[in-house]
């Protein structure tokens, strides 16, 4: 029974005071316990008395009887006060434009991300290199030309660094599941990894040739994530010792 | 807007989203059948390495072709959820049905129209499986108690 419920307003009565404590602080509220109603028999209240005390209470008896400290509202809160719920513990990773819900949600975006970066590289790939070919000497046979070249690359490049991205992110996971933490040393390993995978087929060589690029790539990526990073909290903290001064002076005249 | 879904991530986003979801899903399930292809396809002593030729050869492509159809449907939701305003289960029908006679619009207007109609229809499948499996699991609605008896 909440506290706001227009039965538990009228106080006059001790054995409704009880009933009113008691529903407040169990968890039970709106149990019909036979043995706090055994003396007065069970009956619904007619909705016109319910009127009646509305008009004649009015707000303030019933504003005196709310206490509004948290400790009196809830016994099962804590005596320091009302918890809040926090968000940290929710999304995997928040960097991102959006918040990542786990490893499918980082497989879907890298993926998705990579292939439709690749597709529109290649595209463009294509169409330069369709223009610069000298096939056709009408409209309509270099415009044929341009798009054959087009469709030959996109898909090509799109499919290449969609596998490659799906290998990347499953492998980052499973490295970072097994070790416990997500840092740069999983993602170089994972891009190693997926570039030998991806070029397994063409011998050791070519498959480490691979690997070295794929993992140099990322190293250098993480290493400008790094630098960017220290240099924005260098700026930040420059222009922290800029502004400092004016906070002594406010703490020394709200003391004096 | 109505009825929006919060399952689902906000909406210029949610094209690389599927898009990365069926590139996987297709470069997964055409890979392993391809590769069952391959090795069935190939003489003794050579099953292994020809069913991993054809999945290396063929898995990539049909992710693609997922990817290009995931995306082209992301797409089209999102400008009909633009457009309405709402969202429910037609933008996800019109959606495909866009979709299907898109990528098949180069076979003529029969093979465009075959194709809306397939994909329109298979969308709403989905839709509607989606809506009673929905149902069938939806937590019931918690008892609400009587009010408690007056003591007078």
């Amino acid at each position: 029974m909440s506290i706001f419920s227009v039965f538990s307003r009228n106080g006059q009565n001790p054995q409704d005071q009880q009933v009113q404590n008691d529903s407040t602080s169990s968890a039970a509220a709106n149990s019909t316990e036979p043995a706090m109603d055994s003396a007065q028999p069970m009956q619904q209240l007619p909705s016109s008395l319910v009127l009646d005390q509305l008009q004649t209470g009015g707000v303030s008896d019933f504003l005196s009887q709310v206490d509004f400290a948290s400790s009196q509202l809830n016994p099962v809160a804590s005596p320091s006060g009302i918890e809040y719920l926090t968000i940290e513990d929710g999304p995997a990773n928040a960097g991102g434009v959006v918040p990542s819900r786990g490893w499918s949600d980082d497989l879907c975006y890298g993926t998705g991300t990579m292939y439709i970066l690749g597709l529109s590289t290649g595209g463009a790939w294509g169409f330069v290199e369709g223009v610069r070919s000298h096939h056709g000497h009408n409209f309509k046979l270099r415009l044929n030309s341009v798009l054959n070249s087009m469709t030959r690359r996109g898909p090509f490049v799109g499919n290449s660094l969609g596998v490659l991205a799906m290998f990347y992110n499953t492998i980052n996971y499973v490295i970072g599941s097994y070790r416990g933490t997500r840092d740069q040393y999983n993602s170089i390993g994972a891009a190693a990894i997926s570039g030998m995978l991806f070029k397994i087929g063409g011998g050791p060589r070519a498959s480490i040739i691979s690997g070295l690029i794929c993992s140099g790539v990322v190293g250098t990526y993480h290493a400008c994530i790094t630098a960017y990073n220290s240099h924005k909290e260098s700026s930040s903290v420059d222009i922290a010792s800029l502004s400092s001064p004016s906070e002594p002076q406010l703490a020394s005249t709200t003391s004096a | 807007m109505r009825g929006a879904d919060v399952s689902r991530d906000p909406c210029p986003w949610v094209i690389l989203n599927d898009a990365g979801g069926a590139f996987a899903m297709g470069a997964i399930g055409g890979g392993t059948w391809h590769f069952i292809k391959g090795a069935r396809n190939s003489p003794y002593g050579e099953r292994f390495r020809g069913g991993v030729n054809a999945m290396r050869a063929r898995g990539p492509i049909i992710g693609g072709n997922f990817a290009v159809w995931g995306s082209m449907f992301s797409t089209f939701e999102c400008v009909l959820k633009g457009i309405r305003q709402k969202e429910d289960p037609w933008n996800s029908i019109g959606s495909g049905a866009i979709t299907g006679g898109l990528l098949a619009a180069r076979g003529g207007w029969r093979a465009a129209s075959v194709s809306a109609v397939f994909g329109g229809v298979l969308l709403a499948l989905i839709e509607g499986v989606g809506i009673a499996m929905s149902r069938a699991f939806a937590q019931q609605p918690p008892i609400v108690a009587p009010p408690p008896p007056s003591s007078q």
